[in-house]
C-alpha cells in the first residue's frame, strides 16, 4: 500500500506529447508557412514572433475576436446597474429632492450611468483578453524548448498542438518540415 | 503606385452633373427672391441655417486636411484630394455669404439703436456686439478660410506635378497655424452669426459645440462623395474597404465627441437652472421644438452609434453611406434648432424659403465642388506617402 503511494505509476511519469514547434526564418517564410498551416486544415496552432505581423491574422485564418461581444455586455450591465443605482436611491431607498428637480432627474443620472458603463468595459477587456488568451499562467510547453527563447528576439516559430484532431505526431513533423521549417522539435507538456 | 487601370481623372459623364447643380443653384435663388419678399425675417433665417450648414461642411474639411498634414497622416491621402476640394469651396461660399449681410437687421436684434438703449444686458455686451466690430471680425474668418482653403487645395495640386516632398513639410507647418487660426475664427463665427441672434443667451461651449457639429457633417460629406465617386467608376482601386473603415471609424468618433459636447452644455445649464441660461432650452423645449430637441440625442446620437458601432458596417460602403446620409441630415436638423427658434418660437416653420435657401447654397456648392474636382486628379498623386495610403490595412480577419 505504502509503496505504491510513494511511487508513481508508470502511467502518469510517461510523458505526454504537447505538440511541435518549428522554426521559420523571416517574417515572410512564417507568413506563408502560416497559409499552409490553415489550408491543411489545422485548428489548434499558433505562430510566435517577436514582433506583430502584418496580415498574419489573414493567413493564419482567425476570425473576429469575441472580445467586441464581451466588452459591449460589460457596458451595457454597467450602464443599467449605473442607472438602477440612481433609480433605485432616489425612488426608494432615500428619495431627496435636490435643486427643485424631480426625484427622477435622469438627465443627472447620465454621467452616473456612463462612468460604470466605461469602468465596467474597462475590466471586462483586460479580463476577457487575458482569459481569451488564457493568462495569466506560470507554465507553458513552449518553455521546454532551448531555441523558443528565440521568440523573443529574431525567431519565427509555429507550433502545432497535439491536442489538434488533425494531429498525428510523424505526419505533422514531416509537414512543418516540408513547409520550410527546420529546428523541429517535439515537446513534451 | 496608382493602378494603372484605375480611374483618378473625373469623367465627362460626371461633369455634365455640373449643369444639374447650377439649374438647382438658379431655382434656389429663385425661390429665395420669392421668399424674401414673402418675409425678409424668415428668409434670412432660412438662409443664414442653410449656408451655416453646408460652411460647416467646409471648415470641418479644412480641419481634416490641416491635421492630416499635422500628424504626418498616410492611410487618408487618397481621400485628402477629395476633403481638400471641400474645404476649397470656402471660396464660393465667401461668396454665397455676401446677401447675409443685408439681412443683418432682421436678424440680430443687438444690431437695432433703440434696442441697445433699452436693454441692459445687449448695452453691455456693445464693446464687442457692435456693427463696425463685427463686420471686420466676420471679413478675417472669411479671409482666412478662403485663404486657407485655397491654399492647401493649391499647393497639393502643385505637387502633383512637381512630386515635391518639400511641399508636404511646408503643408505640415502652414497647418499648425492654420489650425489655430480655424479654432479662434470657427468659434467666434458662431458666437457671432449663430449665438448672438439671442444676444441675452451665451454659453462658453456654444463655438466647440459648433466646431463639433461640423466635422460630424464634414465626415459624412467625405464618405457620400467617395462613394459618389466610386459608385460612378472612379476610384476603384485607390480607395478601399480599409479607407471607408477608417472613414466611418473617425465619423463615430467624432460623433461621440459631439455628444459629449452637446450634452455637457445641457447638463451644466439644466443643472444650474439660472434664467438667463435656461431660456435657450425653455424657447426649444415646447411644443414640435420639443420633439426635435429630442430627436437630437436619439437620431443624432443614439442611433448612429448603435448603427456605425460594429466593423462590418463601417467596411460595407453602401451601408456606410446611409449612415452618413442621416446622419448628415441630422446636422442640418441640429443647425436648424440653434438658429430657427428664435425667429419661430411657436414651432418650425419649413418652408419656401428653407427649400430655396438648400437649393441655393447647395446648388453652387456643389457645382463649385464638381467644377474643382475636375481640374486635377481625385487624388494627390504627388504625395510622398501615397503608397502607403494604397496598401493600407486595418488587418481585419475576413
Amino acid at each position: 500500500m505504502s509503496s505504491t503511494a510513494h511511487t508513481p505509476t508508470a502511467a502518469a511519469r510517461a510523458p505526454r506529447v504537447f505538440g511541435v514547434l518549428a522554426e521559420f526564418k523571416n517574417p515572410a517564410d512564417v507568413y506563408h508557412a502560416a497559409e499552409k498551416v490553415r489550408d491543411a486544415g489545422y485548428k489548434k496552432w499558433d505562430v510566435h514572433s517577436p514582433f506583430p505581423i502584418h496580415g498574419i491574422e489573414r493567413a493564419m485564418g482567425l476570425g473576429d475576436s469575441k472580445l467586441g461581444w464581451i466588452a459591449i455586455f460589460c457596458a451595457m450591465a454597467g450602464a443599467f446597474g449605473g442607472f438602477s443605482l440612481q433609480f433605485w436611491i432616489h425612488r426608494f431607498a432615500y428619495p431627496l429632492l435636490i435643486g427643485g428637480k424631480p426625484l427622477i432627474a435622469y438627465p443627472a443620472y447620465i454621467p452616473v450611468t456612463f462612468e460604470p458603463g466605461i469602468l465596467f468595459t474597462a475590466f471586462g477587456c483586460l479580463l476577457g483578453m487575458l482569459a481569451l488568451n488564457g493568462l495569466p499562467r506560470l507554465y507553458h510547453a513552449l518553455f521546454r524548448s532551448e531555441n523558443f527563447k528565440k521568440a523573443t528576439d529574431d525567431g519565427f516559430f509555429i507550433s502545432i498542438e497535439a491536442r489538434d484532431p488533425r494531429f498525428d505526431l510523424a505526419a505533422t513533423r514531416d509537414f512543418l518540415s516540408s513547409i520550410g521549417g527546420t529546428h523541429i522539435e517535439v515537446l513534451e507538456d | 503606385m496608382v493602378d494603372s487601370r484605375d480611374t483618378i481623372q473625373l469623367n465627362s459623364k460626371l461633369a455634365k452633373s455640373t449643369s444639374w447643380f447650377l439649374g438647382a443653384g438658379v431655382l434656389g435663388v429663385l425661390l429665395c427672391a420669392v421668399s424674401y419678399f414673402q418675409d425678409a425675417q424668415t428668409f434670412f433665417a432660412s438662409y443664414l441655417t442653410a449656408f451655416s450648414f453646408f460652411l460647416a461642411i467646409s471648415l470641418g474639411a479644412i480641419f481634416f486636411v490641416m491635421v492630416q498634414h499635422l500628424a504626418r497622416v498616410g492611410w487618408s491621402v487618397t481621400v485628402r484630394r477629395t476633403a481638400e476640394t471641400l474645404a476649397n469651396n470656402l471660396l464660393i461660399l465667401a461668396v454665397l455669404f455676401l446677401p447675409l449681410l443685408l439681412g443683418v437687421h432682421e436678424l440680430f436684434q443687438w444690431s437695432h439703436e433703440d434696442v441697445r438703449l433699452v436693454d441692459h444686458l445687449i448695452q453691455s455686451k456693445a464693446a464687442y456686439l457692435n456693427l463696425p466690430f463685427f463686420f471686420i471680425r466676420t471679413a478675417v474668418y472669411f479671409t482666412v478660410w478662403s485663404v486657407l482653403g485655397w491654399w492647401f487645395l493649391r499647393t497639393s495640386r502643385l505637387q502633383d506635378e512637381t512630386k515635391d516632398p518639400a511641399l508636404s513639410t511646408r503643408m505640415g507647418k502652414v497647418a499648425t497655424f492654420g489650425l489655430i487660426l480655424f479654432g479662434l475664427t470657427s468659434t467666434f463665427y458662431a458666437i457671432d452669426w449663430i449665438m448672438s441672434i439671442d444676444a441675452h443667451w451665451f454659453s462658453t461651449m456654444f463655438g466647440v459645440y459648433f466646431f463639433a457639429g461640423a466635422v460630424v457633417a464634414f465626415y459624412c460629406t467625405l464618405i457620400l462623395v467617395v462613394t459618389w465617386l466610386k459608385s460612378t467608376g472612379h476610384l476603384k482601386t485607390s480607395v478601399n474597404t480599409e479607407h471607408f473603415h477608417d472613414m466611418g471609424k473617425l465619423l463615430f468618433g467624432h460623433n461621440i465627441f459631439w455628444t459629449y459636447i452637446a450634452f455637457s452644455q445641457f447638463m451644466l445649464i439644466w443643472y444650474a437652472n439660472i434664467p438667463e441660461e435656461t431660456l435657450f432650452f425653455l424657447h426649444r423645449g415646447e411644443g414640435l421644438w420639443k420633439t426635435i430637441s429630442l430627436s437630437l440625442p436619439w437620431l443624432h446620437f443614439v442611433a448612429p452609434f448603435l448603427f456605425l458601432m460594429s466593423h462590418n458596417i463601417k467596411r460595407r460602403p453602401a451601408l456606410l453611406a446611409t449612415g452618413a446620409a442621416l446622419l448628415l441630415t441630422m446636422c442640418y436638423v441640429d443647425i436648424y434648432w440653434l438658429i430657427q427658434p428664435n425667429f419661430h418660437q411657436n414651432g418650425p416653420h419649413f418652408g419656401i424659403s428653407d427649400v430655396g435657401s438648400l437649393l441655393a447654397v447647395g446648388g453652387f456648392y456643389l457645382f463649385f465642388l464638381i467644377h474643382n474636382l475636375r481640374q486635377a486628379p481625385l487624388i494627390p498623386v504627388g504625395d510622398p506617402r501615397l503608397n502607403d495610403c494604397l496598401s493600407y490595412d486595418n488587418g481585419i480577419p475576413e
